[in-house]
């Protein structure tokens, strides 16, 4: 999956990382951040600090837990900023682009959408990290920087949450 | 128990997984990545140039100054300078114990000419004429200015302690100035009578000392 070869440099790093996991890192960050701009900029800086600490990266096969983590914390970071933004401007950011028909409709699904940006922030990562990433506790501890313990407690109290709004889809 | 939240599970991975899929992320997304790692790297050769030149700069500034005799003499003498006068300055007012604020005085009786400094030095006399001061100085300021020529036994000890003083430098001065200089004070050169001369040699050096010392006394 993340795995990259010991000899690579920097740049061979990064383009092979960026080839296999840009795409799924912006929706990552997509649904952390709610916007698109911001998480392809997100995912940008954290493609640029892995190209910075790639030498001091002894397992290249972390290099994906490394990214991973690093959206997760700039993520954050961009949504503590955001909310002194909105604290002194109030303005309504503009809503992701939901263009999909699938198995759900589209109010369902943005209802389940809106609740999940209604979350705390660690709720939201945990909730995204299991359910879109189909990360492990551990893993999902690993990138935000919890224990696995704390991991149960966002995940139980989020989908506790969700579930009035989960139980009107079903 | 299991079986809600798995529901709710794939309720929630369904409704993520077609948000997430909608999102097309910029196909240039590698160019910019790469620009910001050239800028990056510029940055910081930027910053490593301006702190390498700032360091050398300082060792040239140091180089210079060690070889220099001259330089390297004053350096070397302005720092203890200033160390040794702040530790004496420090150590004269601890060694002196109990009044701290009488401090001042010693230092001036090895520099001035004993008149002001040797009362405020001497504790003891000090502390005996300075339960008797207030109540002189309000009765002098008040009643007898006119009526207390007696302040003319202070004058005439003023001018007699400067010529003692003069006669004497060392050792009898002190005592004998403290006494006299309380009664100095209190007639505060009201006195119209006293000689001008040696009233006013006396009483600006004394006035300061005498102030100081009514002041720690209370």
């Amino acid at each position: 999956m993340g795995a990259v070869p010991v000899e690579w440099d920097a740049d061979m790093a990064v383009t092979a990382l960026y080839s296999a996991h840009f795409r799924a890192l912006v929706r990552l960050a997509v649904l952390l951040v709610r916007d698109i701009a911001t998480a392809e900029e997100v995912v940008q800086d954290a493609f640029v600090a892995i190209h910075g600490a790639w030498r001091r990266l002894r397992d290249p096969d972390k290099a994906l837990a490394y990214l991973r983590q690093s959206v997760v914390n700039r993520s954050r970071s961009v949504l503590r900023h955001r909310a002194v933004v909105e604290k002194y401007a109030p303005k309504g950011l503009p809503d992701a682009p939901s263009a999909e028909n699938g198995a759900i409709g589209e109010l369902e699904r943005s209802a389940v959408i809106e609740a999940l940006r209604a979350l705390p922030t660690r709720q939201r990562e945990a909730l995204v990290l299991r359910y879109y990433g189909d990360l492990s506790e551990a893993e999902i501890a690993h990138a935000m920087g919890i224990s696995k313990g704390a991991v149960k407690s966002h995940t139980a109290r989020g989908m506790a949450a969700l579930r009035s709004v989960l139980e009107k889809m079903s | 128990m299991i079986h809600p939240p798995d529901e709710h599970g794939d309720l929630l991975r369904r409704a993520l997984r077609a948000e997430a899929d909608a999102v097309v992320p910029s196909p240039d997304g590698l160019e910019i990545i790469r620009a910001r790692i050239e800028r990056r790297g510029v940055r910081n050769l930027f910053w490593w140039r301006a702190g390498a030149a700032a360091a050398s700069a300082v060792l040239v500034a140091g180089t210079i100054v060690m070889v220099v005799p001259e330089l390297r003499s004053q350096v070397i003498n302005e720092g203890p300078a200033q160390v040794v006068d702040d530790e004496s300055t420090l150590r004269v007012p601890s060694n002196s114990s109990t009044t701290r604020s009488q401090q001042p005085p010693p230092p001036v009786p090895t520099t001035g000419p004993t008149s002001g400094p040797n009362p405020a030095v001497v504790p003891p006399e000090t502390r005996s004429p300075s339960p008797g001061r207030p109540v002189r100085t309000a009765d002098s300021t008040s009643r007898p200015t006119p009526g207390r020529p007696v302040a003319s036994t202070s004058c005439p000890s003023a001018a007699e302690q400067a010529e003692a003083r003069d006669d004497c430098p060392t050792l009898s001065p002190t005592p004998t100035s403290t006494e006299t200089d309380p009664t100095l004070r209190p007639s505060g050169c009201p006195a119209e009578e006293c000689p001008p001369d040696d009233a006013t040699v006396g009483t600006p050096d004394i006035a300061t000392p005498l102030l100081d010392t009514g002041g720690t006394t209370p």
